[in-house]
């Protein structure tokens, strides 16, 4: 992986300000698997997640032109706006009953999953995936946020804390606490 | 006690978080570094193990970004080009023309003939206003003064207008005589005397009201006219015999014009006290191309009455009299051009457009009632 400079994106982000679509082909190649990976830790669907993250991409290239580097990171920027989607993805979700809930009822038995096959995907990954699914659903929102802004998609506490508005010292906090009632949710080792 | 408790505990697992992503520490030698600490952040680092493993299972399949970096590229390019200005929207107008030789030139030959059409409209229009009669762009010019009468408001707008259009009939004859177009001289002096006199009742309207803009327009007339009258009695020594009688028509109308613009100038809006003594007949200012079927003495009266409803209606017959005949009604062709006041029998003349002379010193002996706007001859 080729080695990435703030300068580099600084740049590129200008550029595609001024309209540049290669340098926002650049900076989407740098963050498209975290956003990636985000997305997919919310939705049931490889396919859904694919289309959602492309998705975010072509609406922050829509709004690029109002970004200010100065108020915030641009990954923290990438993942507010991949949040919404999310977000709006879930409610034509409920609309079409294929629901995973982000916010509001999150209370599994009421939730209808999309259990179909995901084509080309591992029957044991979907296994894995289903299991994480199931134990995230059963945290509270802004402890699944925290935990997939932080480790699942690689931002720093700065950068989480951007996204979830909160001050970086909240989200140190707030992923400690996070872990230990995942911690509370997982199997005891050896038992 | 507790809280420093729980923030030193935040502080030792954030320590032992950055050691272990950074690579400088595994998960125990991360703990041992903290003891104390050690069974409390336990929990959490368990978790984060157990994360770490299972990141894989959400990250994208091979090949994705790539493929979707393309496709994501190729979406932005359909959006810029749905968004393109109108000067790249005209370069691929001319560009679908070029195809094709002739659907250029025929778009080329519209362009040029519309811009034509724009600019030889605006150039007919301003050519037509040195037309005379006779000349193709003279109904033109005619027109624009009509349309001008249509969209000015008021009695005063339309005075203006009546004035500034008498002299346009003044330069008119001028340009006719000196053109040798003599045939046309007679219908444009009709036309001046039915403007002067329309601009004459409508300053007179005005004065009757208070109007304080009726005085300056009066004077307008009256210099109008006298700078014209010179001019005019300059060319009545070159003009042949057919035209005099015209001439002359229109040097009586000039100079009782004259007279009757002073007359506007003059007049104090308050009713006069004295009785007029005068029995010499009022004539009404008749308009050209309208008979005037009253004339009553000023004396009839007895006194000047203020209210116009209380005064001889003065009807005006849509007949029209003019034409050649106006100019032998009461002038013989012998008539002194620069006579401006004809004493005359009022029983034996036909009203035409002349001034009554009062004797000198005495009050005007009436008011005329202000025209019924509605009696006027509709514009032309």
């Amino acid at each position: 992986m080729p080695e990435w400079h703030e300068a580099d994106e600084v740049q590129l982000i200008e550029q595609a300000q001024a309209g540049n679509a290669e340098a926002f082909g650049q900076l989407y190649v740098q963050y498209a698997a975290a956003v990636f990976r985000y997305v997919f830790a919310h939705v049931d669907n490889r396919l859904d997640a694919e289309d959602l993250t492309e998705e975010v991409f072509l609406r922050a290239w829509r709004s690029i032109s109002k970004y200010r580097q100065r108020d915030i990171p641009f990954l923290a920027y990438m993942f507010r706006i991949a949040r919404n989607a999310v977000i709006d993805h879930h409610r034509r979700s409920r609309r079409s009953a294929q629901l995973v809930s982000l916010e509001g009822d999150d209370h599994p038995d009421r939730q209808i999953k999309d259990f179909r096959p995901d084509p080309g995907d591992a029957a044991i990954d979907r296994l894995e995936r289903q299991e994480m699914h199931r134990l995230l659903d059963h945290l509270q929102e802004d402890y699944r946020t925290v935990i997939l802004l932080r480790f699942f998609s690689g931002l720093s506490p700065e950068e989480t804390a951007e996204v979830m508005e909160r001050s970086p010292g909240a989200v140190r906090v707030l992923q400690h606490r996070a872990l230990t009632a995942l911690r509370k949710l997982l199997p005891v080792e050896g038992g | 006690m507790m809280a420093v408790g729980q923030d030193e505990l935040e502080l030792v697992f954030q320590a032992c978080l950055e050691m272990i992503e950074s690579g400088q520490e595994m998960f125990d030698s991360a703990l041992s570094h903290y003891p104390d600490q050690a069974a409390a952040i336990r929990p959490a680092l368990e978790a984060l193990f157990w994360l770490q493993g299972k990141v894989r299972f959400f990250d994208p399949r091979p090949g994705f970004v790539e493929s979707s970096r393309r496709r994501l590229f190729a979406r932005i390019q359909q959006e810029v080009a749905s968004q393109r200005p109108l000067a790249k929207k005209w370069i691929a107008l001319l560009a679908w023309l070029s195809r094709s030789k002739r659907l250029t030139l025929q778009f080329i030959l519209v362009l040029i003939l519309i811009t034509g059409l724009l600019i030889g409209a605006s150039g007919v229009i301003v050519a037509s206003q040195s037309a005379v009669p006779g000349d193709v762009l003279y109904p033109m010019k005619i027109a624009m003064e009509n349309t001008q009468l249509v969209l000015t408001p008021g009695s005063v707008g339309d005075a203006r207008l009546y004035i500034e259009f008498a002299q346009h009939r003044l330069l008119e004859v001028q340009t006719l005589v000196l053109k040798g177009r003599y045939q046309y001289i007679l219908e444009t002096v009709s036309e001046f005397e039915r403007q002067v006199a329309l601009a004459t009742q409508l300053l007179k309207m005005t004065a009757e009201k208070g109007d304080p803009r009726a005085a300056p327009l009066a004077t307008l007339l009256k210099d109008n006219l006298v700078n014209q009258s010179r001019m005019l009695a300059v060319l009545s020594e070159i003009i042949p015999n057919e035209v005099e009688e015209a001439f002359d028509q229109l040097n009586a109308t000039t100079q009782t014009s004259i007279s009757s613009a002073q007359d506007v100038i003059g007049t104090v809006p308050a009713s006069p006290t004295s009785t007029p003594t005068s029995e010499a007949p009022v004539v009404a200012t008749p308009v050209p191309g309208l008979t005037p079927t009253t004339t009553f003495p000023a004396a009839s009266t007895g006194t000047v009455l203020p209210s116009p409803t209380s005064t001889p209606t003065v009807l005006f017959s849509s007949e029209t009299t003019a034409s050649p005949s106006i100019v032998s009604l009461g002038h013989p062709a012998t008539a002194t051009p620069t006579a401006t006041r004809i004493e005359t029998e009022p029983s034996l003349r036909t009203p035409k457009a002349t001034h009554i002379p009062r004797p000198r010193g005495t009050p005007k002996p009436t008011k005329e009632k202000p025209p019924d706007r509605t009696k006027f001859p509709s514009r032309p």
